[in-house]
């Protein structure tokens, strides 16, 4: 009684009237707010804001360089796939090694020698492109004066290695001009897969007189990619630099092949959020958030009922590195009970939600014809029975283990799942330690965890990028285990020159390897894409390359055409150049 | 006066030396270093960029050549963006930073003061209570509740504005509006609050009584009055809109000051970590200089040294 | 007549020592405080939303079944319902269960950290203003060095080098919010201790600490009362601010800051979980700030606004 007398007393107050006032507000924004959008096929808008001639896209962050020997992340090399070209190209939608300014090739029987013809071709400050620009590309990416941090790449030429260990002078690496329009390079193995990785953008050109000229000017040679210095073969060249804010690519005139490029500018923006890029979209500040990122996993559910949404399985594996030295996890028996007793399939289908693939592989099926091992990707029996082989009837005798993970949303729950799968499958608890990147990568190579969290993304389409991982001298190897078996495994796959017979003791040495379990592959990449509908000419390809030389704005775009709200994935239905 | 601020200036000094000393002792403690990432760097190349950095120099030898460098202006090499140095990262992010802010303290003394005056003029009414709890509402609706709310009503629901980014005005309402409502909502109490002292003093009723026109008491004694409070309540203000900024800039992806530094404490990029707490403890020693002075010239009872 | 006259000087006699005897500080306090009924009711509404977040989760545990960890994955996030009247979140918890804990844990982070301010600033100022001299001026310069330095920069940093657990929150909070409670205290002391009752104390050979802290320190429990009650709601602010930059709170621990990032990462396809944390922490904040108006008029109602 006293509290309803209290009640009415506070209500009739005065004050009570700016607090109506203000609820009114919050009600008039909630309705607002939870008010459901009209039902569109499409997530956000679909009339461009801007002309046909123009694209606005997103590359998530601020590169650290646009110089192709000293760039080592996939922003920058968004930029550089784009700006420069090599002696390959990939073709859009199968990655097949086309000519770009190479127009033909020689192969040496051995496989290790091979023979490049240059077509003509210019800078974009009008100077000639010769065969002793990609000598210089090439020897400075393995020169220890310059620190690239992809210097590895050039250890498949010869006497790259020593070269970068300051053993032998850089004049002896195995590429050299034989005229100006003549390269030959000599391998150290006969790759099987070096075309493709070729198109990589670490072995792109680079104009040797704009170094001499910003020496003679006095001008630190490190910033010569900026706008007012930079000088390009690629299809666009980059005029602005607004720092954070955008990047403005134009049309290269000089670019060898400007008759197939139609798009006349580009406006890259640099947002990281990943939501936020999608909200950008969603008010048509973007035509495409971007190459370089999927899209977050809250959304997927949501997006799939959308036209514009995209999705194509990518070339990277996210797994989980065990410290195989450090008891518990020093018995493979353990080891291999954990990755059994991880449900995939619920992890992919409920945590991840892009469409990703559960695998307990360490190279992902169909990888450029390798059949892949097919490992059970969740059998919780047979993990119980390998742990009570091991010794631990129950998982409460197992001692306690820690699990940890880089900052992240995605990999927290991931982390979370996987926490909550062991603890009701084997009866073990794990517990999760939350680090901060540096934090994280300095544990990660110093070997200082159990068990940790890694992706590895596939340089090039062939098995050996993953497989190369678990070498002995591999500096990203951070399981502590090694094998001179699996080394010599793969050597001599290597050294064949029968693709199939490569691929099969490739095979071989990977189940030799995942027998022991140094890692826990838990599934394959996808890239999730959000495109406007009237954006042509991008396709859906493993390793998530989409050049914008095929781009297009379509005018004759209708979203009110039935026809065209017909068709699902327009991955599918692009026409496919050549 | 002149002495005063000389006076003011030099004792900045030693304070800066200390903050100086304080940040780069803190930044350097931090585990980790910058030049770790997911794929592995060959030692011979860590070597070198740490030799071009001079991280493989004794720590005090470190110090003194950054002492050395901030006397020649030159605030050091960013590890993350190798491209810039620190001084065009703060060139750069600064200005749009105080931009930002300086939007957001418009708005926030514009309906601030008005909504301050209204409800001092028109106490206990109507308007009073709704201005009041309106601010206090304001108070209560942290920034980052605030800006998400507004970008998906206005931006995602109505399309009337941009949800982010920075270039043309329709990019600085949102994140004006949602720094500047926190503040406006003091401003709003401080003047009214300030205007109500004045109006039971003395010397209104002396004006009263002298026979001064109700407007003329208004504009010229109670403003004053009402002034005061807001003006040594803007030190604090401004500068906790700069930090303050860092949630915002990060909810709108302004390509201020805030973000590098959340970021480059991230990636250890010292440098550029010092070169910002340096800036903005200047900054602040600044404007609080400043407002010291504004508010010695607006109530002469007040003294300054 | 005798008796009447007797009766009726008795009752006067009554009257005046009831006049005479008048009230303390507090119940003045108190009388005022009762009176204002808008901060009665914030005071009501934190009391209820504290009990509510204390027995609230362990309620809907023990007969819903619901807390704030258990995923369920395939249940996924759902809007508001009969069922959970919040709705669910990304991994199918339910919303209501886990804004109560964030609750809890803001408001005990806020008064704790709070409290660790007033405790220290108290000490600090009322030390620093008692010693005078040259141990004064060094120690206020101090304060202003501490209160130029950017404060959210100092906390990432610290953060940053000592990771992030829940204790070294509460540290890094209360280490920079004792500023203004110390510069309060020293302000109190100052006046105080020119008092004749020091005086007499110092006469008797009380040591200064005793006179610190039996005799000063207790008079100016006031004002720090007042700081305090305004420093809660800016340590529960700056807490959310930090679990929003990922630095606070970590996961799967809930806390109202990380719970409104999730929801503005997800309104667009999630309102309610950007919506529900969000009011819940205008709510307290609103309340807070009422609350602690009310007990600052009630205490000193020269500082009425």
């Amino acid at each position: 009684m006293v509290v309803l007398l209290f009640c009415l007393k506070v209500i009739t107050q005065k004050a009570m009237s700016g607090l109506c006032f203000a609820l009114s507000c919050i009600a008039a924004s909630l309705l607002l707010v939870g008010c459901q959008q009209q039902q569109s096929p499409y997530f956000g808008t679909v009339e461009p804001r801007h002309g046909p001639e123009e694209l606005w896209i997103n590359n998530s962050s601020e590169p650290e360089w646009l110089d192709p020997g000293r760039c080592s992340d996939s922003t920058g090399g968004e930029i550089i796939w784009n700006t420069f070209e090599g002696l390959v190209q990939v073709h859009p939608a199968t990655l097949k090694p086309l000519p770009a300014i190479a127009t033909h090739w020689d192969i040496s029987d051995d496989g290790r020698t091979y023979t490049f013809h240059l077509r003509p071709s210019f800078w974009s400050d009008g100077h000639a492109l010769t065969a002793d620009d990609f000598v210089f590309a090439l020897r400075r990416l393995v020169d220890p004066q310059t620190g690239s941090k992809y210097a590895s790449n050039g250890f498949i030429f010869q006497e790259g290695l020593a070269i970068s260990r300051g053993d032998t002078a850089v004049e002896t690496l195995g590429v050299r001009a034989i005229d100006t329009h003549t390269l030959e390079i000599t391998l150290v193995d006969p790759l099987p897969y070096f075309l493709n990785f070729l198109s990589f953008y670490s072995f792109m050109p680079l104009p040797e007189h704009l170094f001499q000229d910003l020496q003679n000017r006095g001008i630190d040679p490190d910033l010569w990619t900026r706008p007012e210095y930079v000088v390009c073969n690629g299809a666009f060249r980059m005029t602005d630099w607004q720092f954070r804010q955008h990047m403005t690519f134009e049309k290269n005139e000089y670019y060898w092949d400007v008759g197939s490029v139609k798009l006349d500018r580009i406006r890259v923006a640099m947002v990281e959020s990943a939501t936020t890029a999608m909200n950008m979209y969603v008010a048509g500040e973007f035509d495409w958030p971007g190459g370089s990122t999927s899209l977050p996993a809250e959304f997927m559910d949501h997006l799939e009922k959308y036209q514009d949404f995209h999705s194509h399985p990518y070339l990277g594996v996210y797994f989980y590195w065990i410290n195989t030295e450090e008891p518990p996890l020093d018995d493979p028996l353990v080891r291999r009970a954990l990755s059994l007793a991880i449900d995939r399939d619920s992890l992919v289908q409920h945590v991840t939600r892009g469409g990703q693939r559960g695998s307990a592989d360490l190279v992902p099926d169909g990888l450029a014809g390798y059949e892949g091992l097919h490992i059970p990707v969740y059998n919780p029996v047979k993990a119980r029975q390998l742990l009570a082989k091991a010794g631990y009837a129950t998982g409460q005798d197992l001692p306690l283990v820690t699990l940890s993970f880089n900052t992240s949303e995605g990999h927290k729950q991931v982390a979370e799942a996987i926490q909550a799968m062991w603890q009701q499958e084997l009866g073990i608890t794990v517990e999760l330690a939350n680090q901060e990147w540096k934090v994280f990568l300095a544990n990660a190579e110093q070997t200082n965890f159990q068990i940790c969290r890694m992706g590895w993304i596939g340089d090039y389409a062939d098995p050996y990028t993953f497989l190369e991982l678990l070498t002995s001298d591999c500096g990203n190897n951070h399981s502590n285990w090694s094998s001179t078996i699996y080394d010599s495994l793969l050597e001599q796959a290597n050294q064949q020159h029968d693709a199939e017979e490569r691929l099969r003791m490739l095979r071989e040495a990977e189940a030799f390897a995942l027998h022991e379990q140094p890692l826990i592959p838990l599934y394959v990449y996808t890239r999730t894409q959000l495109i406007k509908p009237y954006v042509r000419g991008i396709w859906g390809n493993h390793q998530d390359r989409h050049p914008w030389k095929y781009m297009w704005i379509d005018e004759s775009f209708d979203p009110h055409d039935l026809m065209v709200r017909a068709r699902k994935n327009a991955y599918e239905d692009e026409q496919v150049p050549q | 006066m002149i002495r005063i601020l000389l006076q003011r200036l030099l004792e900045l000094i030693p304070t800066a030396l200390l903050i100086v000393a304080a940040s780069f002792a803190l930044v350097r403690l931090a585990p980790g270093s910058p030049f770790s990432s997911e794929k592995e760097i060959p030692p011979e190349v860590r070597q070198k960029l740490e030799a071009k950095y001079g991280f493989d120099k004794p720590l005090p030898e470190q110090f003194i050549r950054y002492l050395g460098n901030l006397l020649r202006g030159d605030l050091g090499l960013s590890t993350k963006y190798p491209q810039r140095t620190v001084n065009e990262i703060i060139a750069n992010g600064f200005p749009v930073t105080l931009s930002l802010a300086a939007i957001a303290l418009l708005w926030s003394l514009l309906v601030g003061i008005t909504a301050g005056i209204i409800g001092a003029i028109r106490q206990n009414t109507v308007w009073d209570h709704v201005a009041m709890t309106a601010a206090l509402v304001g108070i209560s609706v942290p920034s980052f509740v605030l800006g998400p709310l507004l970008v998906l009503t206005v931006s995602l629901r109505l399309h009337l504005l941009p949800p982010a980014g920075w270039g043309d005005w329709q990019h600085v309402v949102l994140p004006g509006l949602t720094l500047g409502t926190i503040y406006a909502a003091s401003i709003a109490r401080l003047t009214r609050g300030g205007m109500l002292e004045v109006v039971r003093s003395d010397f209104i009723r002396t004006a009263r009584a002298k026979g001064l026109s109700e407007s003329l008491i208004v504009w010229r004694h109670m403003l004053r009055g009402g002034l005061l409070p807001v003006v040594s309540y803007l030190g604090p203000a401004v500068a906790s809109m700069l930090t303050g900024s860092v949630v915002v800039e990060k909810i709108f992806n302004v390509p201020g000051i805030g973000p590098y530094f959340v970021d480059a404490a991230f990636n250890r990029d010292y440098f550029l970590v010092m070169g910002i707490v340096l800036l903005y403890a200047f900054f602040l020693l600044l404007m609080n200089l400043i407002v010291d002075v504004v508010y010695g010239f607006l109530d002469p009872r007040v003294d300054v040294s | 007549m005798k008796n009447n006259l007797r009766q009726t000087l008795l009752r006067n006699e009554t009257d005046e020592r009831d006049l005479i005897t008048g009230t303390s500080l507090w119940e003045d306090a108190w009388k005022r405080l009762r009176k204002n009924n808008m901060a009665l009711a914030s005071g009501v509404i934190l009391l209820c939303l504290g009990v509510i977040c204390l027995f609230g989760p362990v309620i809907l545990g023990v007969f819903l079944g619901y807390d704030a960890h258990t995923q369920n994955l395939a249940y996924g996030p759902q809007p508001p319902s009969l069922q959970h009247p919040f709705g669910t979140d990304f991994y199918g918890r339910d919303l209501l269960t886990r804004v109560l804990i964030g609750a809890q844990v803001s408001l005990s982070v806020g008064f704790l950290a709070a409290m660790v301010a007033a405790f220290i600033g108290t000490i600090y100022g009322a030390v620093s203003s008692y010693s005078g001299g040259l141990i004064d001026s060094l120690m206020m310069r101090i304060v202003d060095i501490l209160y130029a330095l950017p404060y959210m920069f100092l906390v990432i940093i610290l953060v940053t080098i000592l990771g992030k657990s829940l204790l070294l929150l509460f540290l890094a909070l209360g280490a920079v919010g004792w500023l203004l409670t110390a510069r309060v205290v020293r302000g109190q002391v100052m006046s105080l201790k020119e008092q004749d009752f020091v005086l007499a104390a110092r006469s008797l050979g009380t040591t200064s600490r005793g006179i610190i802290f039996r005799h000063l320190i207790p008079n100016t429990l006031g004002p720090v009362i007042v700081t305090f009650t305004l420093t809660v709601p800016s340590m529960i602010l700056q807490e959310a601010f930090l679990s929003f930059l990922g630095l606070g709170v970590q996961p799967p621990q809930p806390s109202l800051g990380s719970l409104i990032n999730d929801g503005a990462n997800q309104m667009l396809v999630f309102w309610w979980t950007l919506v529900f944390p969000g009011s819940i922490m205008a709510i307290m904040l609103f309340a807070l700030n009422f609350l602690g108006d009310g007990i600052r008029d009630a205490l000193d109602p020269r500082m009425k606004t």
